[in-house]
């Protein structure tokens, strides 16, 4: 473990942390950057070693999207969708779609993405329009993907779509004819996350692209992707808290103020305080979730809602602390606070918005509440 | 002994959903089509049948009459295991 972490860190701080703030900035994540994070076995830390992936446990992936996280969310966000798909593959593809597909993504020389969002279902997968029908060619499909991260680059997108009335999940290589894939100008936050729009127009994929049977393409091929993608969500607003924890405390340990310096004031010293409650919060429940998850606990799933819940709240929080303790120099363009501040915005949106994420809270709670 | 050896698995199942679905359910009653649980409760079902009996829930087991009632479950964990239920 801890070799595939130093790994990753040495290739973070050499390859990536220097000009994270320019890809920010040009909303656009080199392919440099993939290709160092691939030599260090980055893209396939959640596949097993004898496909050529790193077979890292729950508890050192997550440590790893920390790193990542830390540095540089768009990247962090690459890596996840990415993980979501491969890990989609691995569970619930077929032996000939794992042959040939893992190893690559595991090696990071093909990468892929998730397309799920649509114009008229972000939240609430339920309401989604995309059609696939039956012909002699294979599944026609029809429709259109939104904010589908990665989609700029990547080689596969996972495809959810309905036959007939059943949810269905399939694999849609990039050169399919009839996909049509548009960049998307980078948002507010995760503005390096080469995030696209997919028109799919009468778009041939073979049968054999379909991961699980139809009929499975939500309840289990997407949710079980979409819990690995909470999940290192989460373990990425750890990475990002801890960051702004730094600079803030920094800062306020250097800055002049009066006689002393900001460190000295009370109302400095309580939101270093909450920043550090914040993030050891969501560190311990993103740990417990990690460990339920390697123990196959059926109670992972909900504890990994609430560590993506107190996670990107807590980043909120403490990327909004970090502009203000910084004060101008934190609002700067390139200044690391202000990228944590409006990237924690969309880590708040991702993988289950906070007012969905309560609701489905609400039917874990026996988790916490059981004497 | 383990706790699966102790107990049958319609107990264990019985206990298990006792925790998510708010109401006492008949063998054959369909707690999906009642809208007792959430979206996830699917994937967690998948997760405590392989940890509790020991299976592994194949792409092919992916339906929902293998998962929507307590009667469903017992039959595909026993035929999963190899067992007449």
């Amino acid at each position: 473990m801890s070799e595939a972490l130093d790994r990753l860190r040495l290739a973070l701080r050499e390859g990536v942390a220097p000009r994270v703030g320019a890809y920010d900035e040009q909303g656009v994540l080199p392919s440099e950057v993939v290709r160092t994070i691939a030599e260090v076995g980055g893209f396939g830390h959640t596949l097993p070693v004898a496909i050529g992936g790193q077979g890292l446990t729950a508890r050192e992936l997550g440590h790893a999207h920390a790193l990542v996280g830390a540095t540089c969310a768009s990247l962090r966000a690459v890596l996840t969708v990415h993980a979501m798909t491969s890990a989609a593959i691995a569970r619930w593809g077929s032996s000939a779609q794992r042959s040939e597909w893992l190893p690559s993504l595991a090696r990071g020389e093909r990468t892929a993405a998730f397309a799920l969002t649509e114009p008229g279902a972000g939240a609430d997968p339920s309401a989604l329009s995309t059609t696939a029908v039956r012909a002699s060619s294979g599944l026609v499909l029809n429709g259109q993907k939104s904010w589908v991260t990665n989609g700029q680059r990547a080689d596969v997108f996972l495809v959810f779509a309905r036959l007939e009335a059943e949810p269905i999940a399939v694999l849609l290589e990039r050169s399919a004819p009839g996909l049509t894939i548009t960049p998307i100008a980078p948002p507010l936050g995760l503005r390096a996350g080469m995030h696209a729009e997919l028109r799919l127009e009468s778009c041939v994929v073979p049968e054999s692209a379909l991961i699980g049977r139809p009929g499975a393409g939500l309840s289990w091929v997407a949710q079980h992707a979409l819990d690995l993608g909470r999940l290192l969500v989460a373990w990425g607003c750890v990475g990002l808290t801890g960051a702004c924890l730094r600079l803030a405390q920094d800062h306020a340990r250097a800055r002049r103020s009066g006689e002393g310096v900001l460190f000295d004031h009370a109302l400095v010293r309580q939101r270093l305080a909450r920043m550090a409650s914040g993030l050891e919060g969501s560190r311990l429940i993103c740990e417990e979730a990690s460990r339920l998850r390697d123990e196959g606990h059926p109670h992972a799933i909900g504890q990994t809602l609430l560590a993506k819940y107190h996670a990107s709240l807590a980043a909120s929080e403490a990327s909004a602390s970090a502009v203000q303790l910084l004060g101008a120099a934190g609002t700067a363009s390139l200044a690391d606070a202000q990228r944590h501040f409006r990237d924690a915005q969309i880590m708040e949106i991702i993988e289950g918005p906070t007012p969905v994420l309560e609701s489905e809270l609400a039917s874990h709670l026996s988790i916490w509440s059981e004497p | 002994m383990n706790e699966a050896s102790q107990r049958s698995p319609e107990q264990i199942l019985r206990a298990f959903l006792a925790r998510h679905v708010p109401a006492a359910l008949e063998s054959e009653e369909d707690f999906f089509a009642r809208g007792y649980v959430s979206s996830l409760f699917a994937l967690q079902l998948v997760v405590f049948v392989e940890k509790q009996f020991g299976i592994t829930v194949e792409p092919e087991d992916l339906s929902l009459d293998n998962f929507r009632s307590i009667g469903a479950m017992e039959r595909f964990v026993a035929r999963k295991r190899g067992v007449a239920p």
